[in-house]
């Protein structure tokens, strides 16, 4: 049984005249040592959808279950104690600010005697990488380091679950990186079931192995990243996907470009070893038809090489049909582009 | 000293009551600060915890409470002296004088600070309250070590505020036969044409007051990170 299951979630907010439905129909399965992307853009819900697996957020209706537990009717000490196995790390750090970086991790660890709860200040301090700062104010420190502290006092009750709510979102891409970079080694050393909620692509790309990919507080679709990222099945998945590897941006570009008016483009996707055949070469050779890239780009996700290949071909149909016939053969998928539609 | 006889005339011969009632006006600022200090902090806090987005929200408590203290803050102080009056008789057996005249400062005192006191706390972030709850710290324990913690500073400064008015409120009650600073510059000062001893007790008041803001400054300074 997966560790954190959701079941038929939904979770409405009463305004004075109307309900919105923040969350509608979730079900989800998260398993133990899954680091689980949940993306979509602001307002889609995701943030409502992680806070209801700590119980931060009661669910309208549906179920959820930890760790074989059903925690949807939990309150009090009970609760309490669920709360300390999922740590939370949000945007806004929320370091209490009167506290040393010290005393902020050592928050959760409150009725510990003193010299255990030095000892594990240290370690966890030590495991974020920021030893040095024991004693300073948050105020001191950068957006990076504040999230470090953040994630410290998260790990302090030994959760088994962390969940990330757009927590690298306020930070630069550099420092996202490293932030990822911990959460991946705190995956992996520790066990660590993680849960990351965003809305950029780039962050689930660079850690996350399944995605559920939310819209107007519905999971629209989920699987493995792989399959999400090579098989998009919603437009919205497409839509993050192209965003990550900068495809729209890129048709921008040409879109303009005289030369390129009435022209067949192709954009191919294709995932693994077949990244490593050249297509260009085997086009001309077999078919005589010139082509030209205008773009290209491989991702290595989960360590399988994914490719996008956007190229010019001549404009009649003869030579496409053939061309797709090809493409088929070699089982890549394209997909024949509008530039004046891709380009809005 | 020779200038002071004679610009103060009459002050100068009155050295012992203006200590003493600088006393009563310590004394009674003193003893309300303690009493309404507590039971504005705890209303504050209830007004916090069970308000819309508190952590133990609570629409119909919050909605009595919140309309409870409005009222009292509505009763012109002055007026509340005299309503009061027999509740103040059966608690101290008086109402008069410096001890009988706490009761109406506490209970003018506390709708005013309580409000201060939620405000200062509805300045903590909402976000460190939500980190609390998610590492799984009681209710009791986000008060003391998030509401009550994060917002100190604020609530120092706030507090000074306070203890400013009710310092007004003690010059009030004097005048009403509550003794202190404030019985001395009216009853005497100004009633009896005596305006050197006014502009003493002035001088006396606003020496307290500075002390308070001076110190109020420090503590709230110490309080910060």
């Amino acid at each position: 049984m997966a560790l954190i299951e959701l079941r038929d979630v939904n979770v409405d907010f009463k305004q004075k005249k109307h309900v919105i439905h923040a969350v509608r129909n979730v079900s989800l399965k998260i398993e133990r040592g899954d680091i689980y992307g949940i993306i979509g853009y602001s307002g889609a819900g995701k943030s409502t959808l992680a806070r209801v697996i700590n119980r931060l957020q009661k669910p309208t209706s549906g179920k959820v279950s930890v760790n074989h537990q059903e925690i949807t009717h939990l309150s009090g000490k009970k609760l309490r104690d669920e709360r300390k196995n999922i740590g939370i790390v949000f945007q806004q750090f929320n370091l209490m600010q009167t506290k040393t970086i010290a005393q902020n991790v050592a928050y959760p660890l409150i009725f510990k005697p003193n010299d255990q709860k030095r000892k594990e200040v240290d370690r966890l301090l030590k495991l974020v990488g920021l030893e040095d700062k024991r004693s300073v104010y948050p105020k001191q420190l950068s957006g990076g380091q504040m999230q470090r502290v953040a994630i410290a006092r998260a790990l302090a009750n030994h959760p088994q679950i962390l969940i990330s709510d757009e927590a690298t979102s306020a930070l630069d891409p550099k420092t996202t990186q490293s932030i990822l970079k911990l959460l991946k080694k705190l995956n992996q050393t520790l066990n660590l079931t993680i849960v990351l909620i965003t809305h950029e692509m780039d962050a689930i790309k660079s850690i996350c192995n399944k995605v559920a990919v939310m819209d107007d507080g519905k999971v629209v679709e989920n699987d493995s990243l792989l399959n999400v990222f090579t098989h998009p099945k919603t437009n919205l998945s497409r839509s993050f996907v192209d965003e990550s590897i900068h495809l729209k941006s890129s048709f921008q570009k040409v879109a303009d470009w005289p030369a390129l008016k009435d022209k067949n483009i192709l954009e191919l996707r294709y995932v693994g070893d077949k990244t490593s055949k050249p297509i260009i070469i085997d086009l001309y050779q077999k078919y005589q038809i010139a082509s030209s890239i205008l773009f290209g780009n491989i991702e290595f996700i989960q360590n399988v090489p994914v490719g996008h290949l956007v190229i010019e071909l001549p404009a009649d149909q003869a030579s496409l049909s053939k061309i797709k016939d090809y493409l088929s053969h070699r089982g890549i998928s394209f997909n024949q582009i509008d530039l004046d539609q891709e380009a809005v | 000293m020779q200038w002071y006889e004679q610009y103060f005339p009459n002050a100068s011969h009155m050295t012992s009551q203006f200590v003493q009632a600088t006393q009563e006006t310590l004394f009674m600022t003193f003893i309300t600060a303690v009493i309404a200090g507590i039971l504005g902090i705890i209303i504050g806090v209830l007004l916090v915890v069970t308000g819309p987005g508190g952590i133990a929200s609570n629409r119909a408590f919050y909605d009595i409470l919140d309309k409870i203290v409005n009222l009292f803050r509505s009763i012109p102080f002055i007026i509340l002296l005299a309503v009061i009056a027999p509740f103040t008789r059966l608690i101290v057996g008086t109402s008069i004088g410096t001890t009988a005249s706490i009761v109406p400062l506490i209970i003018g005192t506390i709708p005013f600070y309580s409000r201060q006191v939620q405000d200062s706390l509805l300045g903590v972030d909402p976000g460190m309250v939500e980190a609390a709850q998610a590492m799984g710290s009681t209710k009791i324990g986000i008060v003391f070590r998030v509401y009550l913690k994060e917002g100190l500073p604020t609530l120092i400064r706030q507090s000074v505020v306070t203890l400013i008015s009710l310092i007004s409120l003690t010059a009030m009650v004097g005048t009403v036969g509550g003794g202190g600073l404030g019985n001395l510059a009216i009853m005497v000062g100004y009633n009896r044409f005596e305006n050197d001893v006014t502009i003493i007790s002035l001088i006396l008041i606003l020496i307290i007051v500075f002390a308070i803001q001076l110190i109020g400054d420090l503590l709230a300074r110490w309080a910060e990170p």
